[in-house]
């Protein structure tokens, strides 16, 4: 399969019921990780997900469903804005998935560092914009706070800032799917094929 | 299993006298206007007027709450600018070595304003609007109905998520499973619950695909409404002076 034929739009019915469910497990991935204590958001698990199962565009769909739902039920407006990122993160996650690369360990990881530095050059300017280029992480804002006392301007501090947490945590979101992709039956990747589907639209 | 919006339902005339999509199109234009708008007497009336709706909503302490929330990420950004704005020339005040800037703190002070209105805009719109109420009203102004689906359904599906996280947690946890340890032993637990939970969760779309497509899901046909909400007296004039204001905000912003 070409990579045109993984951009073709199809919305199929399988296709529409991932949406909601990628929007679940990034949620509950969340939630897990904060009850855990663990150091990452672990928050695109169902995004990154959508998109290496059923293509980039139900992957973008996926992000910008994610941002915009709870942007408007939880956390307060912001979020919606970060949509962008989480749509940026599924397209380039729907095409190395297109590619294989959530086949093997180390392709994922590679994969992971990809859709960090996706992540970071398209969150800087909202943070520069929203937050004066701050993120809100102790560790990336005290490298902020660092660059920008030596002067190194804004744009640069901010994309680190934001780069040092996204790396982390991307890769070890890619690792995730990795595994999960490691377990799902060959039945159910191939029901998301165009031609092996009879509920397709 | 709790509810997993904001949303809290009241008697108030913000609650019930406005239709969710009145309240839509102000989250928007209020968007809008945390950026474009020009003055800080500006911004501070927006916030007045955001927190006067927020108190009529009887939604404030909430608020406030969910506000307070984003403030110590606030006091860093005017820290870190006042003392590193790039464009930072005049001294404001100097405590023992560091020197604070007047640049850098107008400019937290505009971030700040910015932040605080468009969180306590979304406020009005969280709180006081029912989630299923604003599908119905987009669907009804023209959005597919799938749209209204994914949406919908999201609200159902997280709630039964958490429910069967909790399960598979106690089912571990009897095989075990701490929730405790270094990061690397609480990651283990991490996939130990998260992995059973996603495979089974993806595994039953295809038993909801097909469920869908039995009722007829993919048909082309129009859609009726099961409940009518009819749309409150004067709420057309309503959007189209929100509507006006921040295009009058917008042509003030590019004229100063």
């Amino acid at each position: 399969m070409s990579l045109r034929e993984a951009f073709r739009f199809r919305l199929t019915t399988m296709g529409i019921v991932m949406i909601p469910v990628a929007v679940g497990i990034n949620f509950v991935g969340k939630e897990i990780a904060n009850a855990l204590n663990l150091p990452m958001w672990l928050d695109s698990i169902g995004t990154i997900l959508s998109a290496v199962v059923a293509g980039p565009w139900i992957g973008a769909i996926s992000g910008a469903v994610n941002n915009v739902f709870f942007g408007l039920t939880m956390d307060g407006g912001m979020s919606i804005l970060y949509g962008i990122t989480s749509i940026a993160i599924a397209l380039v996650a729907g095409i190395l998935g297109h590619l294989g690369w959530f086949r093997s360990l180390p392709k994922a990881i590679l994969a992971g560092i990809l859709v960090a530095l996706t992540a970071a050059i398209v969150s800087t300017p909202l943070n520069v914009a929203l937050w004066g280029g701050q993120t809100g992480k102790v560790l990336g804002d005290a490298i902020f706070a660092g660059m920008m006392a030596k002067h190194m301007g804004i744009w640069l501090s901010s994309f680190v800032d934001e780069g040092v947490m996204d790396v982390i945590d991307k890769v070890i979101n890619c690792f995730v799917v990795y595994l999960i992709v490691l377990g799902l039956p060959k039945r159910f990747l191939q029901s998301f094929q165009p031609s092996s589907t009879t509920i397709r639209q | 299993m709790t509810s997993v919006t904001l949303y809290r339902p009241r008697a108030t005339f913000v609650h019930q006298g406005v239709d969710p999509f009145t309240k839509l199109v102000y989250l928007l234009c209020s968007i809008v206007m945390a950026f474009a708008i020009p003055t800080f007497w500006g911004a501070a009336g927006m916030l007045v007027l955001n927190l006067g709706v927020l108190a009529w909503a009887r939604e404030l302490k909430r608020s406030l709450q969910t506000i307070l929330g984003s403030l110590l990420l606030l006091v860093t950004i005017f820290v870190i600018q006042g003392l590193f704005n790039p464009a930072n020339r005049t001294l404001l005040f100097t405590l023992g070595p560091v020197h604070v800037y007047q640049e850098g703190i107008l400019f937290a002070l505009t971030i700040s304003f910015r932040v605080v209105n468009i969180i306590a805009a979304s406020c009005v719109f969280v709180m006081t609007t029912s989630p299923a109420r604003v599908m119905d009203a987009c669907v009804r102004y023209g959005l597919p109905p799938k749209a209204g689906y994914v949406v919908t359904s999201i609200m159902q599906i997280i709630p039964t998520m958490l429910t069967s996280v909790a399960r598979i947690r106690e089912a571990q946890q009897s095989r075990g499973m701490s929730m405790s340890g270094n990061v690397l032993q609480r990651f283990r637990s991490f996939l130990a619950v998260f992995g059973p939970m996603v495979l089974s969760s993806l595994i039953s779309i295809q038993d909801r695909a097909i469920a869908l497509e039995v009722r007829g899901f993919s048909a082309r046909t129009k859609r009726t409404f099961y409940v009518d909400h009819p749309v409150p007296r004067g709420m057309v004039l309503l959007r189209a002076l929100l509507l006006l204001v921040t295009i009058a905000v917008v042509v003030w912003r590019l004229a100063s």
